[in-house]
């Protein structure tokens, strides 16, 4: 078995022994997305379609929003910081893996848990309220897997980097939570552009956040088609190219830097 | 009895001191704090905008009413952080076993427990509310009567003592069940699904939830209809002030009955 495939299952394992987290998280998760969806059904009172975006449509959003941002679970910018103040990075260095590919795989173990334990059962409960969100656009909804996939690497690339700031500055604090708003609210998770001025969403599409929630929801919602799915895709493809050579330069600087005390 | 406040004051801005110096001890620790607070909520205020500018109003509401909403429930978050950020803390210092410590000292054991750690952070989620509540006192034409000059802080401070009660209630539970921060988290979520919109949008059944199980109404809610003389506000002698204020003293006397009881057959966590 690959290692990598080992450490991701070993973390899908270890979400499932927090159990009474897991519960209380869940009751905690499903006030907030039952305020959202009041929200946005309160918004819509009476109409069917506001700014080319039905009804319908936004509602499945808000659960989709959720369990994306179940899916986007990442712990490199917590694990890495803390890792370098305790001195225990010197551990992940003398593994027979690349640290990078093994934190990644650790995510994609929490993510894969996090989905199944908590994003799952809100699904479910979320279908007291609203319908299940069905893929629109036929066969192009299935392009919202590979989307998904690719949205992924960017937020994890996006953490990554900011985990790196630690290999410079040991007393950085949670720089991901700066990262953490940028992504929800720049991302369109919370309100997506489409309600936004032009101006906005020009301004977004320079940014990579845009082809995280609302890239991936769009493509499978069908707001995004045809062509503009397909071009979802390969700006996603450019940012990950270009997040992941800033990481790789910055990480054989970062290596460098690593300083462990004691004996 | 005024050398025992006295004293009790002294000891509370001894700690304040104390806290404020360990902050400053690792600065830079805290920038991202310092972004992150603010926008969030700077951002969370942006998008109602963005729905009202695309709806018109969300239930009902215009933007300067739900930003008055907003900006009076981020007050008394602001003022909960900053002063009673220990509430949410039980499950952790029962584990370090800090409650040990507190009832050696001759000092009341709640007391201490509030003072223990003065949250400098706190200040800093007072900088959104402050900035949204003052746009919103602008332009949500608010009379400025003195009943409401008056009315104000004291909803600010009732809704603070309300969370503060609720906090502690909910925290407390760990003397029993040795966990709770996970119900503290399912608390902070009901603050702002039930004091960031208008309870109107919710169903019936889920209003009287947040007005008479866990009376988060009364922090924003029904003080901003009665202030802003929304359909449907209350009418009592200084608007909802006093409603909020009494409310908010008998829920942070529940939470305090239930922190005594808990301390009470609280046992050591070990040597």
């Amino acid at each position: 078995m690959s290692p990598y495939w080992f450490i991701a299952r070993l973390r899908v394992l270890l979400g499932l022994n927090y159990r009474t987290e897991v519960v209380a998280g869940l009751c905690g998760q499903f006030l907030l997305v039952y305020a959202s969806l009041f929200l946005w059904r309160s918004a819509y009172a009476g109409r069917g379609e506001v700014a080319g975006v039905a009804r319908e449509d936004m509602l499945s959003f808000v659960v989709l929003s959720m369990l994306l941002g179940f899916a986007y679970t990442v712990g490199v910018h917590r694990v890495v910081p803390q890792k370098i103040q305790q001195g225990t990075i010197a551990v992940d260095w003398l593994r027979p893996v690349h640290p990078l590919a093994m934190w990644l795989a650790e995510d994609f173990g929490s993510a894969f848990s996090e989905v199944m334990l908590r994003g799952t059962p809100l699904l479910l409960a979320s279908l007291l309220i609203v319908p299940f969100p069905a893929a629109g656009g036929g066969w192009e909804g299935l392009l919202a897997a590979p989307a998904f996939f690719l949205s992924y690497l960017i937020v994890w690339l996006l953490y990554a980097l900011v985990a790196m700031l630690a290999f410079w500055i040991i007393e950085l604090g949670n720089f991901g939570l700066v990262v953490d708003v940028c992504v929800r609210f720049l991302s369109g998770g919370i309100v997506p552009f489409w309600f936004f001025p032009d101006w906005a969403q020009s301004a977004a599409k320079w940014l990579p956040f845009v082809y995280t929630y609302q890239g991936v929801i769009g493509i499978y919602l069908g707001v995004e088609r045809g062509a503009a799915a397909w071009r979802i895709l390969g700006i996603q493809a450019l940012w990950i190219a270009l997040l992941a050579t800033a990481l790789a330069v910055v990480w054989s600087r970062a290596r460098h830097k690593v300083m462990v005390q004691g004996g | 009895m005024w050398d025992s406040i006295r004293h009790h004051l002294g000891v509370g801005l001894h700690s304040m001191r104390m806290s404020f110096q360990v902050t400053l001890e690792y600065p830079v620790g805290y920038i991202a704090w310092f972004i992150m607070i603010p926008a969030q909520y700077f951002l969370g205020i942006g998008m109602l905008q963005v729905m009202v500018r695309s709806f018109d109003s969300v239930g009902g509401w215009t933007f300067p009413q739900l930003a008055f909403l907003y900006g009076l429930s981020l007050l008394s978050h602001g003022l909960l952080v900053a002063l009673f950020i220990p509430t949410w803390l039980v499950e952790r210092y029962l584990v370090e076993g800090a409650f040990d410590r507190m009832k050696l000292r001759p000092l009341n054991v709640y007391f201490q427990f509030l003072v223990r750690y003065f949250n400098v952070l706190g200040v800093i989620d007072l900088i959104p509310g402050v900035t949204i509540f003052v746009y919103a006192l602008a332009k949500s034409g608010l009379a400025w009567s003195w009943e409401n000059v008056i009315a104000l802080p004291l909803v600010v401070a009732g809704g603070t003592l309300l969370r503060a009660g609720l906090y502690t209630g909910v925290s407390s539970i760990a003397f029993w069940t040795q966990r709770s921060f996970s119900l503290v988290g399912i608390t902070e979520h009901l603050m702002r699904t039930g004091t960031f919109y208008p309870l109107n949008i919710y169903p019936l059944w889920f209003g009287w939830v947040l007005t008479v199980l866990f009376p988060v109404a009364w922090i924003a809610y029904f003080p901003t209809k009665t202030f802003l003389g929304l359909d449907g506000g209350l009418r009592f002698p200084l608007g909802a002030a006093l409603v909020t204020m009494g409310i908010g003293l008998c829920v942070f006397a529940a939470g305090i009955a239930i922190f005594t009881l808990g301390l009470r057959r609280n046992n050591s966590s070990g040597s």
